[in-house]
């Protein structure tokens, strides 16, 4: 254990920033995970595939047409929003009308995140990519022996304010009303007067919009854009989802911060701390788990396996 | 779906065709695809058992390299660093399947996945013992000549004897009890099945076949490292098991078969050619995910359920002399103490008490009714005494002993069984198939006498085979034995039901409104037939709304509103009763 | 112009090995290429190969081999063990291939090899490096210099140029190229006198390495080594340039990748790599390569392209040294490859079969790799 890294309190609050912008980007890509579970019980393998294409796309509009950030971040929703209407129709909806259980909407979903990612391979090729650094300036601010980037203030910012807004759309617009009350019960709902369909895919669009604002935001704070990047933030952003109670939006963003924060934590001072970052990761989600099993946040309900 | 006899064959052939291809134009590829079939059993035990387990790829990696370094660093032979492994994958499943097991679906599909990384980074931290990053080769210990012990026709061997395995099992009381498992738990747990104890057996069983496959792997390649068993392997793993389908073992030998075949195939047909590959390269991973999405939304059942039941149907029913209904079985003799006594019991669901302080005595040999309007609790009380969930307060007692906190699947055993109020049967199996879940408890053959098919095993489901005809018989069901269950008449399966829990033999048996959607005639008929329990010396407890079925045959009612028992005693004293007619027809 | 001086220094480099009048070699010999085309290797597979492509359509324009014709097959492994041994089996036993260049990832070798050894069937690796390959057998021989061969010549260099007492390392570790570079530097920089002030680890798949990074930096070290792949590569010395490290970095090889330098552009600059190859190598078969590769490609060629470009050119000199295709002459003719004129330099196998040329450390200037003094 390395003492003088340990007192040293910029090191620490540095390590904190870092933390959180990381925990940002793991919240922003949960939302929209959680999104889709709380209101529809499914578990959307293929977020991670949706949001590496909104990245591709980002990239396509701002390095190849060169147009500024705000276009690529409204082309990357606009195709996080399509990506994730088709998956509902190709992937989702055909399995609702026979009644089928999570595992297969869980297997179908990987099915068409494997093929989602091979096209990206296939056409885009495995190089790394990243977005032109005319979009953002990459220079950090310093204060204080403190450092923290644009890039990582964008993030926090556009997570509390994605936030805030998913907040106030579910619970004060007719829209967010509905999509609960499907949520709640759908067939009530249905025989409520709600339109089922069209509400599901509103939930859809809107946590494709969600991976695609996380894909710009990891673009930019990583530089690493490549067809595989869904794998990583996948786990973790499952992770969060449980940590934070499956389908509850403020223990998602809650646990991803958490989570960002003991994972910077444990790189920087856990002796050989980024070997083990990942079981670290891991480990604390097992013994969340297993001391309350419906997640930090999530309610206590009857149904066990 | 009879007419189309050449369906299974249109897709056995193809698929069969391919992996003899295989074999014959490149011995390098039989090696993998045996490997890969064995992978498929393992992910079919737990996709069988609705256990989203994403763990094989890290049971495989535990297998290969336990069985790399005991053979290597311990200079041991392969016979016995293999078998090693397997019974370190079968550790390591038991200790993290307790907590693991515990948790719904995604979470365990979540947890198995951290699982196999976790593995990795073990791999990766301990160079010493594994070759770390480098991996277990030449230069770090583990020479190929020494690591390459196997040979193909070990693969082919332990595919059989696997293949054999299963089919054994399949045919057992184990295979029945999956199948019920899968389908209802709930109802298979009143049956005397241990949900937990089966699925722990299933996850245990899957990591050892998918040590062994990593065993051999290890061995046939000849070298590892930690990037052979990444986070898809697990998915390929269980793109087979889904392709073969979850409901049959061989369909997942087929699916692992297929999907491995298949790029091979368009290596062999694409061939080398120069601009071609780059563009086809991901040809396979897109066919891979394109077979998962297609066979989980037009082909649920997979490879196998172009079989059809592929189980052989029981036969039409023997005609024979109608036997007599069986006895309860009664490890004690009746005696004046009461059979189940309800102590104060209470259930709070949240802020809503179903049941409040609800107290009665149940004598042996008596026929006991269950009433009160709608929302009374009565099911819930049902729930309580067969042990789908404990009281929140309060004592149940069975032959003097307490049961509130024992799960259902010991009270089954204690000899109580029930039916459910919206009949919980196993629809996919057949109506004689239901029956004979019911004997669950009472066959009594070690997983060793089914593995070796002793004769025992064979005369014990016989006997369970012939008591289920006999109480279909009884109950006039016999010719509806081969049918599956979800297609009978909703009068019909209630009395499959009750038939199911008459297997068990059960020294009470709660019967929740097993005359709904009867009419006066089955009514009548089915009031006769519970007199005729009665004198067959078996206690029940019968919630229901048809006042009169209740007040002709019923020793003693108990009446419940909002959760309380109102009244008790014999049906004149009840029908009397202020407090129940109030309850019934509301105050003026 | 440049072409005829080519096909007169070939000319000439087939009479140094003193040419057998009569022709024992068939009309065509069939060489194999195994390479990961696929898969997140493909990055360096895709390149070998067109370097392969390259050079034997050149030896077969050239007549090399007189009347003979080289057939390639080049097979896709799929960075996957079992593919690997799969199609080495189909080459060596259906193709009936001479000789077999790859495969690109040693962990691939490991499996895949030992089956050409057996099958007494040459291999020669362009793209691995690790311990142990060449031990394999008599069979297996490299062109890729091994990074312990590199490192400590540029590492010499840098120390004495920047006064080095201090250094820190990031490297990934779940993979063993990365991990056995950063062992090959952390077992130098002492022998150099140098401390060891911090080392730190990513895994695949990571793209925030922020942390580490500090971490590093705040035991303020003179310089900085850096141990990636080439995806992971960009991102490393961006956001190290990002978070203030201002010392000089030594990349391991994954950073001699000229998309490193459209990446990374301004934070690539001051980067010191130890190389085998890079593209200004005034070597003279190194430019009729370079020009040739943007002719054919339209891009401009990495280092593995090089390396695969002159494996098949070292095959082929053995096949016409050797004037047979039989596997076994090949091998031993390789065996005897001394002072052959590659775009690598003046290639020679040592008796380890392992490659034996000059090697350059590099820094980038002017977004250019140039050569370090």
């Amino acid at each position: 254990m390395d003492l003088s890294l340990l007192s040293d309190p910029v090191f620490l609050l540095q390590n904190l920033i870092d933390g959180l912008s990381r925990g940002a980007l793991y919240a922003v890509y949960a939302m929209g995970l959680t999104l889709i579970f709380g209101v529809l019980d499914i578990i959307n393998l293929a977020h991670a595939a949706t949001f590496m294409w909104c990245a591709i796309t980002g990239w396509l509009v701002m390095a190849g047409l060169g147009l500024p950030l705000p276009a690529g971040l409204l082309a990357a929703m606009l195709a996080g929003a399509c990506i994730a209407l088709l998956l509902e129709y190709v992937a989702f909806r055909p399995l609702r009308r026979e009644g089928s259980d999570r595992l297969s909407t869980m297997i179908s979903s990987i099915g068409m995140s494997l093929i989602m990612v091979s096209i990206a391979e296939a056409v885009f090729g495995v190089e790394t990519r990243r977005f032109p650094s005319s979009v953002l300036n990459p220079r950090p601010f310093h204060f204080g022996g403190l450092r923290i980037s644009p890039a990582q203030i964008l993030i926090v910012a556009a997570s509390v304010v994605l936030m805030a807004a998913l907040g106030y759309f579910i619970r004060r617009t007719r829209m967010g009303k509905a999509i609960r009350a499907i949520a709640a019960n759908q067939k009530a709902a249905r025989l409520l007067g709600i339109h089922v369909e069209a509400v599901i895919a509103v939930t859809f669009v809107t946590a494709g919009a969600l991976a695609g604002a996380a894909g710009i935001l990891v673009g930019l704070l990583t530089n690493n854009i490549v067809p595989d990047m869904g794998g990583q933030i996948q786990l973790r952003g499952l992770a969060v989802v449980i940590l934070g109670g499956m389908g509850n939006m403020e223990g998602a963003v809650l646990g991803g911060l958490i989570l960002g924060v003991i994972e910077t934590f444990t790189i920087a001072y856990l002796p050989g701390g980024s070997d083990l970052k990942d079981a670290v990761v891991f480990l604390i989600l097992f013994l969340i788990l297993f001391v309350r099993p419906n997640g930090i946040m999530g309610r206590k309900s009857a149904e066990r396996a | 779906m009879s007419g189309r006899r050449w369906l299974p064959w249109a897709v056995v052939l193809p698929i069969v065709g391919l992996d003899l291809f295989i074999c014959v134009r490149n011995p390098g590829d039989l090696d993998r695809l045996l490997i890969n079939m064995i992978l498929a059993l393992s992910a079919f035990v737990t996709l069988h058992a609705k256990l989203l387990s994403l763990a094989n790829a890290g049971f495989m990696a535990i297998g290969a390299y336990a069985s790399a370094i005991i053979s290597i660093k311990l200079g041991l032979p392969i016979a016995v660093s293999i078998p090693a492994a397997v019974l370190l994958c079968a550790g390591v499943a038991l200790v993290i399947g307790m907590p693991v097991l515990k948790l719904k679906d995604v979470y365990l599909a979540i947890c198995t996945l951290g699982f196999g990384e976790m593995v990795r980074v073990l791999i990766i931290l301990t160079p010493d013992l594994t070759g770390g990053s480098t991996g277990a080769n030449l230069s770090t210990g583990f020479p190929y000549e020494a690591m390459k012990q196997t040979r193909t026709w070990m693969l082919g061997v332990l595919l059989a004897l696997l293949a054999y395995l299963f089919w054994a099992l399949s045919r057992s009381r184990i295979g029945r009890a999956f199948r019920a498992l899968r389908e209802n738990p709930q109802a298979a747990s009143t049956m005397g099945i241990d949900i937990v104890a089966y699925r722990r057996f299933a996850f245990v069983l899957s990591a050892m076949i998918a040590g062994v496959a990593g065993a051999f792997y290890a061995h046939s390649v000849g070298s590892l490292d930690n990037g052979d068993f990444k986070f898809n392997r697990a998915l390929d793993i269980l793109s087979y098991a889904v392709l073969g389908g979850s409901g049959q073992w061989f369909g997942s030998i087929l699916g692992g078969g297929f999907l491995t075949a298949l790029p091979i195939l368009l290596r062999e047909v694409l061939g080398a050619s120069v601009g071609f590959l780059k563009n086809f390269a991901q040809l396979p991973n897109i066919i891979n995910g394109l077979a998962l999405l297609l066979v989980v939304i037009f082909l649920p059942g997979g490879l196998a359920s172009v079989f059809g039941a592929g189980r052989k149907r029981p036969g039409p029913a023997a005609a024979g002399p109608v036997r007599e209904l069986p006895d309860p079985d009664k490890a004690t003799a009746p005696s004046e103490a009461p059979l189940l006594v309800l102590e104060d019991v209470s259930r709070h669901f949240g802020g809503l008490e179903a049941l409040g302080k609800v107290g009665f005595r149940m004598q042996e040999g008596l026929i006991y009714g269950l009433i009160g309007p709608n929302g009374a609790g009565k099911t819930t009380l049902i729930n309580l005494v067969s042990g789908l969930f404990p009281p929140s307060s309060g004592r149940i007692l069975w032959l003097g002993r307490e049961i509130q906190q024992r799960p259902a699947h010991r009270i089954a055993r204690a000899g109580i069984a029930r039916t459910f109020q919206n009949i919980q049967l196993f629809r996919e199996m057949t109506v004689l198939e239901n029956v004979i879940v019911g004997r669950h408890t009472h066959i009594r053959t070690s997983l060793l006498s089914t593995l070796l098919r002793l004769p025992r095993e064979g005369r014990e489901e016989r006997s369970a085979r012939a008591d289920a005809l006999a109480l279909l018989e009884r109950l006039g069901l016999a010719e509806l034995a081969g049918q599956r269950a979800g297609n009978l008449s909703y009068g019909d399966q209630r009395r499959v039901e009750i038939a199911r829990a008459l297997a068990m033999h059960p020294r009470l048996l709660l019967l929740d409104e097993p005359a709904a959607g009867m009419n006066e005639i089955e009514t009548r008929k089915l009031g006769a037939f519970i007199l005729e329990l009665k004198k067959h010396g078996y206690t029940l407890l019968i919630v229901e709304h048809h006042m009169d079925l209740i007040m002709k045959i019923c020793d003693e009612i108990v009446v419940l509103n909002f959760g309380r028992k109102i009244a008790q005693g014999t049906p004149a004293a009840v029908s009397r009763d202020e407090q129940v007619l109030e309850a019934y027809l509301g105050r003026d | 112009m440049r072409r005829s001086i080519f096909l007169a220094l070939l000319a000439l480099s087939g009479a140094a090995f003193g040419s057998h009048a009569a022709a024992a070699l068939p009309p065509t010999v069939k060489i194999g290429a195994v390479e990961s085309l696929t898969g997140d290797n493909a990055s360096y597979g895709i390149p070998i190969r067109k370097g392969i492509e390259l050079a034997v359509a050149e030896i077969n324009a050239s007549k090399m081999l007189g009347k003979t014709q080289l057939v390639l097959t080049v097979m896709d492994d799929k960075a996957d063990k079992q593919e690997g041994i799969s199609v080495f089996t189909k080459l060596i036993n259906e193709e009936k291939v001479a000789a077999i260049i790859g495969p690109t990832l040693s962990s691939t070798a490991f499996a895949a090899d030992p089956i050409a050894q057996k099958a007494g069937v040459p291999v020669i690796g362009t793209s691995t490096t690790a311990i142990g390959i060449t031990a394999m057998g008599d069979h297996i021989f490299r062109d890729s210099l091994p990074q312990a061969a590199v490192i400590p010549g540029t590492l010499a260099k840098v120390i004495a140029k920047y006064k080095v007492k201090k250094a820190a390392i990031l490297f990934e570790s779940t993979n063993e190229y990365s991990k056995s570079e950063a062992d090959v530097f952390k077992a130098a920089l002492p022998k150099l006198n140098v401390q060891i002030t911090g080392s730190e680890s990513y895994s695949k798949g990571d793209s925030d390495f922020r942390t580490q990074l500090s971490k590093l930096n705040a035991r303020k070290p003179d310089i900085l080594v850096f141990c990636s792949l080439i995806g992971e590569a960009i991102p490393v010395l961006q956001q190290a340039r990002e978070i203030g490290i201002t010392q000089p970095i030594v990349g391991g090889n994954g950073f001699n990748n000229p998309n490193v330098l459209k990446n990374a552009k301004e934070a690539s600059e001051g980067l010191i790599v130890g190389s085998s190859w890079f593209i200004e190598s005034t070597v003279p078969r190194s430019k009729v390569f370079v020009e040739a590769f943007r002719k054919k490609y339209g891009s401009d060629p990495d280092q593995f392209a090089a390396q695969g470009y002159t494996g098949a050119y070292i095959l082929a000199a053995a096949i016409k040294s050797a004037n047979s295709a039989e596997r076994g002459a090949i091998r031993d003719a390789l065996a005897k490859v001394r002072n052959l004129e590659t775009a690598l330099g003046t290639f020679s196998f040592d008796e380890n079969r392992d490659p034996q040329h000059p090697s350059t450390p590099l820094i980038v200037q002017n977004g250019r790799y140039t050569l370090f003094q």
